[in-house]
């Protein structure tokens, strides 16, 4: 179901229908932003709460999906600000895994050792281009819904992923070259 | 194009809507230019690099805590405490009296004398709300008698739209705050201390809760008409239930159109009780007191509505003897402490999944192994008649166990059964089991 097809959920039955449709993107969204998938679930589940609260007010709003991935993407926003002031972790990412309780379930390590992977990637490069390509390559959307999440212009957007994008590029190159010598 | 161009158009390449013109021509470009070719290629390992490898996929809990959080928002009455008689319930329901709900609106529905239908806007009543409570502090006793759908035994709020008549009686002191509620079967008392529950028939029981027993249910929140208030107010901006009032003669008529609250993707408990069900709920107030003089409650079934709850006699400042909220025993029956029941170390199963629950239930009477079956239905080993149901139900055949589900406003689970008894009688329904303790026990609340 796309966008276009969603309304948003005025039931339990439409809510519920909602989250198995879209619970997946939100939460790899949360996830590959906060690297604990209890934050991330607890995230994730707090805006599904709040958008079936505010129900009847939103009844109207055209794009739900977008709509409520946003609510997630601030929301992580926020979790990481107060984490910072509180002193626990930095907003960049670079040491966002510090200090977080390691679950025992195999999957959940594998995912958590992609988080830090990638972060560490993205952490070489400004957090502005970082969180366009976070919206791009992990989270799947078009640069016309990152503009809008990040209420920035297009071409805005496209320059930071270029940037991004060729920055890493040299980063990698130069990665594999040291690979490549060592052997 | 050439490589200028091609490189502003770069990044579009990786868009998730490149259009297919905008690709070939780019291609065309790279056939003939290794340098902007490598570049893409370069730009592409990149994306590679930054997919995640893993995926995250949230797990089936997830959606049941955001449903149940949903529910829970929807109808802030609803507790996390054990309220429920776990002890040979027939069915599964909640101990929480229709009553509760008719005292919810009896005090509250003289909020609503506007004319003409309001939907969600409860504040609006707010000029009104100072007369009622007035209207109720000058008033010391009520007394009523209301018929309800529902059957023998059963607990208070449940509704059975097939059923007879039932007749109910309630008996409320406001200062100290007592009450009386009693239905053929069930009794309930607060005595200003606790809460009473006495269960009479020959699977009779007793129960007595602290103020904060779960026993209680709605009544708490309702018996502080401030909080009540209030707690109405969010309940009706929250849900979509719509008011009419219209003035006839010297009467107020209130009509509310409520939808059915709860989680019925499994319709399993729709009806079963009046938040539960698409109903309509009729007052009449007296206009010049603002106090209830009727009600009528109308449950939708397909087409057509069923009546459900009709009082018949409503009296104010009745004197009521101290000794109506005080519940004598009869001698082979003594009072079970619920508190002490939900959290002895012997009640309950946790570690395991409801189903499985169910299974180790099952199993137990079938092995006659009465240990475990009151471990997981607490009480029955005092129940009045255990021996008599030992020798009806011990040495059960499983037949099978399904799959659980989940229906209406109820915090646990269904399991749906069939087993076989030693008499031959085949016993098929559904099992409900709840684990909203702190243990995360499971303890058998019904359905057997």
């Amino acid at each position: 179901m796309t966008d276009n097809q969603e309304k948003f959920p005025q039931t339990l039955v439409e809510l519920s229908g909602f989250i198995a449709r879209n619970q997946d993107k939100l939460l790899k969204h949360a996830f590959f932003r906060l690297g604990n998938k209890e934050e991330a679930e607890d995230i994730v589940q707090e805006v599904m709460i709040r958008i079936y609260q505010q129900r009847e007010s939103k009844k109207h709003v055209g794009a739900p999906v977008s709509y409520v991935f946003r609510m997630v993407y601030n929301s992580c926003i926020d979790h990481l600000r107060k984490k910072a002031t509180a002193g626990f972790e930095k907003i960049n990412g670079k040491d966002v895994h510090e200090g977080i309780d390691l679950s025992n379930r195999e999957s959940e390590i594998i995912a958590r050792e992609e988080f830090q992977r990638i972060n560490k990637l993205l952490g070489s490069i400004p957090e502005e281009q970082a969180e366009v390509l976070r919206l791009r390559i992990i989270d799947e959307m078009s640069f016309v819904d990152i503009a809008e999440t990040m209420k920035l212009p297009v071409t805005t957007i496209k320059s930071r992923f270029t940037y991004g994008i060729n920055k890493l590029r040299t980063t990698i190159n130069h990665q594999e070259e040291k690979t490549y010598e060592l052997h | 194009m050439n490589c200028i161009e091609v490189n502003e158009k770069m990044a579009e390449l990786f868009d998730n809507n490149v259009s297919q013109e905008l690709k070939a021509e780019c291609e065309a470009h790279f056939a003939e230019c290794t340098d902007c070719k490598k570049l893409f290629d370069e730009m592409s390992v990149v994306m590679e690099e930054l997919k995640p490898r893993a995926k995250i996929k949230a797990g089936k809990e997830l959606q049941d805590r955001i449903i149940a959080q949903a529910i829970k928002s929807d109808n802030p009455y609803q507790t996390r405490r054990i309220r429920i008689l776990p002890i040979l319930s027939p069915a599964w329901k909640k101990v929480t009296a229709v009553a509760a709900l008719l005292l919810i609106l009896f005090i509250l529905f003289p909020l609503f004398n506007h004319t003409g239908w309001l939907q969600n806007k409860a504040s609006a009543a707010n000029s009104i709300l100072g007369r009622s409570i007035l209207a109720m502090t000058g008033i010391k006793t009520v007394y009523m008698e209301y018929n309800v759908r529902t059957s023998e035994n059963e607990n208070f709020d449940y509704i059975d739209i097939n059923a007879g008549f039932m007749p109910y009686k309630l008996w409320k002191v406001f200062d100290p705050s007592k009450w009386r509620i009693e239905k053929p079967g069930r009794t309930v008392v607060m005595d200003g201390k606790n809460q009473y529950l006495y269960a009479d028939g020959p699977s009779g029981f007793a129960l007595v809760g602290d103020a904060n027993a779960g026993l209680v249910g709605w009544m708490k929140i309702l018996l502080d008409p401030g909080k009540i208030l209030q707690t109405e107010k969010d309940v009706a901006v929250r849900n979509d239930a719509k008011y009419k009032v219209v003035e006839k003669g010297n009467d107020l008529i209130l009509t509310v159109i409520a939808k059915a609250m709860g989680d019925f993707r499994n319709d399993y408990a729709l009806n079963t009780s009046i938040p539960e069900s698409n109903n309509r709920r009729v007052y009449t107030f007296d206009k010049t007191t603002n106090l209830l003089k009727s009600l009528e409650i109308f449950i939708e079934s397909g087409k057509k509505e069923i009546m459900v709850l009709q009082l018949t006699t409503l009296k104010y400042d009745e004197p009521i003897a101290d000794n109506k909220f005080v519940i004598e025993l009869p001698a082979n029956i003594k009072w079970v402490q619920l508190e002490k029941m939900i959290n002895d170390k012997n009640t309950g199963l946790p570690g395991v999944s409801g189903e499985e629950a169910a299974k180790i239930f099952f199993e137990a009477w079938q092995k006659q192994d009465w240990k475990t079956v009151d471990q997981l239905m607490p009480g029955f080993l005092n129940s009045a008649d255990v021996e008599q149901v030992k020798l009806e139900f011990g040495g059960l055949t499983i037949v099978s166990i399904g799959k659980f589900f989940k229906s209406g406003q109820y915090p646990g689970e269904f399991v749906p059964y069939e087993v076989k008894l030693k008499s031959g009688k085949i016993k098929k329904m559904n099992l409900a089991l709840r684990n909203d303790n702190k243990d995360k026990k499971w303890i058998v609340d019904g359905g057997f």
